[in-house]
């Protein structure tokens, strides 16, 4: 097992429950002579990136009864260290048992991969890590969840799919938006024709932002900067580099915010439109980039897509947004608005909102199109491993969404409409738009 | 000139200031280029002016930065004129990665040819990379050469030779695979699979389903890894009926274990 260089007692704090147990068994230091769920109904889980997005989603999995959470690993040793003792603390005081230790901590996602004794796996690393650890993780033979946006190209999508699908993986995208109570409604009204006709949708996010550290840096200690970088590109280290900012904004590692946070106003706009197995046929916008500084993804954006139907969507940055919805709703920084011949709905994180507002009131029959159930997206996550049944967010839906930021990044940064065929999923007449639907990697990393 | 073209000076300008260009200075330069770069995308006589301009700066003495810069917009504007330049570039540690960026995204015949060659000369972290390419470029004709590799005593040469064979796909890489030692390391063993299940499910596509429960049968094995010991059984589940239900009888009478647990859902959900 690779391991950082930590001092021997901090090591063996970190790495006490490694030992490989048998399926669906878990049985390091300090767990047995506890109350825990018994082995065929707990699902373990390991952790692979554990900064502040990968710790808020591992507290999540944490607090589900049926979970035990027994790995953690990040190419940032301080973040490896602090999240084993955190687990390794709230199952000693769950099970009251002050010396458990079976959580274990790893560099290298590939040594956590290759325990037997792990059924699904949790990633939430940098952007452009996604897709190449989910698919290593799937050919392990676990489960995977995986943090948004999916890959960093269309073609990485894709891989991904290819893979769930060839190992009967179970697979929940993160897009936790589907296991909202307000969104899924919104969602039913519009499926069930309660606005009318549907002919156009808005969807707006958080904006990007310019600027980052140029200057070199030498990499800081117990950081494994090679590792972090893998698929993409060298370039020396720097301080705004590999903060969440630099991993959101940068074009090597990311396709910035138009993709990241827009995928979950979008994913709500294909889910009320019913296009979870399609896409638009359309696509064009304009956006600005910076030209200096680290970051160098799309920083805000107007654009326009179509579906084969008609329906119009428009998707722009929050900054851009005021025009776009102060004629019927209130600002927010993201946000879904279905409109249709009789009404419409615009649905975000803190609001429900519709016109008329009786369509708020709907009582949803049974013969109503009722759309997929879940109140949790972790528990979701861990009901679908047990059942093998399809989870919320699968990955058809996952890849259909981050088409759509693909498609958009790529006809932003061209300055020409993209025509899409979403059966075939092909760029129609445009072979030097098609070839940037994939992004090389690194040597020796591949899909 | 409207308001957003860029005067010409200013790109020859830009060019000039790439020859010098190492990370931490200013990006606008580059910016600039690659603003360039992306519009002439579909006017192939401005793309083959500026590959040829950006090609000029590897034959020079510029900066690596540089180098790496001109090669990432090569492989958008996917001309031949600079392929030996790009080529070339394998053989340094600092420049290959680009250099194979530009390669896998150009799509002339010169390349493969090239790379083919390339095999036998570039360093062996170059070879891993090269390997990798070609097998992106799905053609059978590179199959012997990356065979060559599939024993390689450097596990990630054997692992990058192994993948290679599974994105051509097809009878040769098949037989090139079934004498691969898979074994050597728990990452060979699950790439070695993954291939034959990509090639299994290649056949499955174009009808030949018998080739694919060929492939698909040996690995449902106890050897061979929970991963991909599964998905062989899904594969066979979606191909071939009798193949399937004779496996699933195998599996549930083997002693308890993960696969063994799958198995009884499938056969709860059929039945």
């Amino acid at each position: 097992m690779k391991s950082f260089s930590l001092s021997r007692r901090s090591f063996l704090k970190v790495t006490a429950g490694a030992t490989a147990a048998s399926p669906f068994l878990l049985t390091p230091s300090g767990v047995a002579n506890n109350p825990i769920p018994p082995p065929s109904e707990r699902v373990t889980l390991g952790h692979i990136g554990v900064g502040g997005r990968g710790s808020e989603v591992q507290k999540g999995f944490q607090s589900l009864p049926a979970v035990q959470c027994v790995a953690a690993c990040d190419p940032f040793q301080s973040r490896v260290i602090d999240r084993c003792e955190a687990i390794n603390r709230f199952y000693a005081e769950q099970h009251s048992s002050a010396n458990y230790q079976g959580c274990a901590g790893y560099r290298d996602f590939r040594d956590l991969l290759a325990r037997e004794d792990i059924d699904g796996v949790v990633v939430a690393t940098p952007d452009h890590w996604h897709v190449p650890i989910a698919i290593e993780a799937v050919k392990a033979g676990k489960d995977v969840y995986v943090e948004k946006p999916l890959g960093v190209s269309f073609e990485q999508d894709c891989a991904l799919r290819d893979v769930v699908k060839r190992y009967g993986a179970v697979f929940q995208y993160g897009t936790q938006q589907r296991s909202g109570r307000n969104f899924r409604f919104a969602c039913e009204l519009v499926r069930n024709g309660l606005i009318g006709k549907l002919h156009t949708i808005h969807v707006w996010c958080v904006s990007g932002d310019q600027g980052g550290s140029m200057q070199p840096v030498p990499v800081p200690e117990g950081f494994d900067y090679d590792l972090w970088l893998g698929p993409a590109p060298y370039a020396p280290y720097t301080t705004d580099r590999c903060t969440p900012q630099g991993g959101y904004w940068n074009y090597d590692t990311s396709l910035g915010y138009i993709a990241g946070w827009g995928v979950h106003p979008l994913d709500i706009a294909q889910w009320g439109k019913g296009a979870d197995q399609t896409g638009p046929v359309e696509f064009e916008g304009t956006g600005d980039i910076p030209t200096d500084g680290l970051y160098s993804t799309i920083t805000s954006w107007e654009t326009t897509f179509r579906y084969g139907d008609g329906v119009e969507v428009r998707y722009v940055s929050a900054n851009r947004v005021r025009p776009l919805i102060e004629g019927y709703r209130g600002p927010h920084d993201h946000g879904t608005t279905f409109i249709g011949d009789k009404g419409w709905v615009s649905v975000d994180r803190s609001h429900l909102l519709a016109d008329p507002p009786s369509l708020l009131e709907t009582a949803l029959g049974e013969d109503a199109i009722l759309l997929y159930e879940s109140e949790n997206h972790c528990q979701n996550f861990i009901d679908s491993i047990r059942s093998r049944q399809e989870t919320v967010s699968p990955i058809e839906s996952a890849v259909r969404v981050d088409t759509i930021s693909q498609l958009l990044n790529i006809s932003i940064r061209l300055g020409r409409k993209i025509h899409w065929d979403p059966g075939a999923e092909k760029i129609i007449g445009d072979p030097d738009a098609e070839r940037m639907l994939s992004r090389p990697m690194r040597c020796p990393w591949t899909l | 000139m409207s308001e957003n073209q860029t005067h010409p000076n200013a790109v020859d300008e830009a060019l000039d200031k790439l020859l010098t260009y190492t990370f931490g200075q200013s990006r606008e330069p580059l910016a600039l280029i690659e603003k360039q770069v992306l519009a002439s995308l579909g006017d192939r006589s401005k793309e083959a002016g500026l590959a040829e301009k950006l090609g000029q700066r590897l034959r020079t003495d510029a900066s690596t930065d540089c180098k790496n810069f001109v090669c990432r917009q090569l492989g958008l504007l996917n001309q031949s004129g600079a392929i030996d330049s790009i080529l070339g570039l394998l053989d340094h540690p600092e420049t290959a990665d680009h250099a194979l960026f530009a390669l896998e995204r150009i799509d002339q015949p010169a390349v493969l040819e090239g790379l083919q060659k390339a095999l036998e000369t570039a360093p062996e972290k170059s070879r891993v990379g090269i390997l990798l390419v070609l097998g992106k470029k799905k053609n059978p004709g590179s199959i012997p050469a990356i065979s060559s590799y599939v024993q390689d005593k450097n596990p990630d040469c054997s692992e990058a030779a192994i993948r290679a064979l599974g994105m051509i796909g097809g009878a040769s890489a098949c037989e090139e695979l079934k004498k691969a030692e898979y074994a050597r390391s728990p990452q060979i063993h699950r790439a070695w699979g993954n291939s034959l299940l990509q090639i299994a499910e290649g056949f499955r596509a174009s009808g030949d389903q018998p080739h694919s429960t060929a492939i698909l049968q040996p690995l449902l094995a106890s050897e061979h890894p929970f991963g991909i010991r599964k998905a062989a059984l899904l594969g066979l589940k979606n191909s071939d009926k009798k193949s399937f239900e004779d496996a699933l009888a195998g599996i549930l009478s083997e002693p308890d274990g993960k696969l063994k647990h799958l198995a009884q859902q499938m056969k709860d959900s059929s039945d």
